[in-house]
């Protein structure tokens, strides 16, 4: 059957997590509907678990208590911080791709040699694909780990702060990428980020985690929701009208409304 | 002189001195990415616990230190699992199976000069039989290379990631510390317990030193290693000065020759 835009793909029921049986509860009463088109902004302050909680939904953590339901045989796809990858493997990106392919076991007899040179296209890094990943801008190499991730034609793209420590201008490029590739492959995304700037323009719904968490379809109200001012307070409005610049996305809706 | 291609015993030393160095290469390139140099080195200490039992309880030495080894690498495969740091697991494994040796040779007053061959090495001793020993040992291994190639890349490169695509990475690790401990002891007769991590660490350093990509530093990896045996075994034969030292210093040359030539990747040592 085919899953249509609004369908629920993932329920989190009920769900509570610990590292340690006898250590303290990194989340608890976890409870949402991840839907097929959603584009879900993930907040929440350092340490709050938002990602515990992804790694609850990519399966690679079992939570402790309630469950997590998977309406469809869906594919994920993963986009680290490129901290996370091992600097001492000289990869191009090219094979970087085609290896993240071969390699898996669920996903290789879906591809062709043609999906490689495509997903690079997607993320317009054609003209970089011999070179060296980790010879790239922070900004090139995080749409390279998205083109890698497209490769994969997955059904649900899970971002963990794909932006931190970018400039203004890798910034930009990264989000009218990401909104482009949203729009045009009709993907379904959960993006972990710090940049609250962002949410409003780009996100349907919002996960606010704190320990528990509060789901918003308006991401307007998550931001001025009573957790985050409580726990930014005045940094708050900072975040949200303060000195940087917004981005060229955040001015393209404004000057659509 | 001779030469010595026309003698048996360098005839047997070449033939193990070349399909260790194959081994040593490709193994060497992934200790060095996945940063197990000290594994490395704790796995050659703990199988002397193993062949000084052996030697001990009558069993034959070599078999009983691959059987040591082999289960070091289990256990620090599952240490690892459970949270705990790699060092620390090896640093208290280590000095517990060399523990263990040290009373087993204290026990055994028969054997001491057999357990001194397998601390120092002798490449030159290597006999027929042995070669026997390492040729089916050395095809399993290239089986598993050859099967398993690109998963090891990529795993070293993203685990995280293997992962989600369903790989058992875990047992993939565990798969590959087991072929290092078997590849280990293969080495043992050619360097001796002390010296045998440098084969298995310096090859691979200067190979990510001087290399651009995955494939050519793998490709050198292997140069260098053959290189260091070879060049070691004649060296040793014209000057009639032991094997193993001469392979360290030839390993250890072409180390500071790639860091010289290695342009910008010197800066991350």
């Amino acid at each position: 059957m085919k899953v249509l835009p609004g369908d629920p793909l993932i329920t989190l029921k009920n769900i509570d997590f610990s590292y340690d049986r006898k250590g303290p509860m990194i989340l608890s009463n976890i409870s949402a509907i991840i839907k097929k088109g959603d584009f879900i902004g993930v907040i929440g302050l350092n340490g709050s678990g938002k990602t515990t909680l992804l790694r609850i939904i990519l399966r690679l953590l079992n939570p402790t208590v309630g469950e997590v339901i998977y309406h469809e045989n869906i594919r994920m796809a993963y986009v680290p911080q490129e901290t996370s990858l091992n600097r001492e493997v000289s990869l191009s990106v090219e094979s970087l791709i085609r290896l993240s392919l071969t390699s898996g076991r669920v996903f290789s007899k879906l591809h062709s040699p043609d999906d490689i040179s495509q997903a690079i296209e997607a993320v317009g890094m054609t003209v970089f694909k011999d070179h060296l990943f980790f010879e790239l801008s922070g900004g090139q190499k995080q749409k390279i780990l998205i083109a890698r991730a497209l490769a994969a034609k997955p059904h649900l793209l899970i971002l963990d702060e794909p932006n931190a420590g970018f400039d203004e201008k890798a910034r930009d490029s990264f989000y009218n990428t990401l909104e482009e590739l949203y729009s045009r492959y009709g993907l379904t995304i959960m993006m972990v980020t710090h940049d609250l700037s962002i949410i409003p323009s780009l996100s349907k719904t919002i996960f606010c985690v704190h320990g528990g968490m509060d789901v918003h379809d308006k991401p307007e109200e998550a931001l001025t929701c009573p957790m985050m001012q409580r726990h930014l307070g005045t940094h708050l409005e900072i975040l949200l009208h303060g000195s940087s610049t917004p981005h060229r996305v955040v001015r393209k809706h404004k000057e659509e409304k | 002189m001779n030469s010595p291609l026309h003698y048996v015993f360098f005839q047997n030393a070449l033939i193990a001195g070349l399909l260790t160095s194959l081994l040593a290469g490709l193994f060497s390139y992934f200790i060095v990415v996945r940063k197990m140099s000290f594994f490395t080195l704790g796995i050659s200490h703990s199988a002397f616990g193993g062949i000084s039992l052996g030697l001990l309880l009558g069993f034959q030495p070599f078999w009983a230190g691959v059987i040591f080894a082999v289960l070091m690498a289990i256990l620090l495969s599952y240490l690892d699992r459970s949270g705990i740091d790699p060092d620390t697991a090896v640093g208290v494994l280590f000095p517990f199976a060399m523990a263990i040796g040290i009373i087993a040779i204290s026990l055994n007053d028969k054997s001491t000069i057999n357990v001194f061959s397998f601390l120092f090495g002798d490449i030159l001793s290597i006999t027929g039989a042995d070669i026997t020993i390492y040729l089916p040992l050395f095809i399993v291994n290239m089986i598993f290379f050859f099967l398993f190639f690109n998963l090891l890349i990529y795993s070293a490169f993203d685990r995280t990631d293997m992962m989600l695509r369903g790989v058992k990475v875990k047992l993939l690790e565990l798969t590959f510390n087991i072929f290092l401990a078997i590849t280990v002891m293969l080495s043992l007769k050619l360097l001796g317990i002390i010296l045998v991590s440098a084969l298995f660490v310096i090859p691979g350093a200067a190979a990510v030193a001087l290399g651009r990509n995955y494939k050519s530093q793998i490709i050198l990896s292997v140069v260098f290693s053959l290189i260091a045996i070879i060049s070691g075994l004649f060296i040793s034969f014209y000057l009639s000065v032991p094997t193993g030292p001469l392979i360290i210093i030839a390993l250890v040359f072409i180390f500071v020759m790639s860091l010289i030539f290695g342009g910008n990747r010197l800066k991350s040592f």
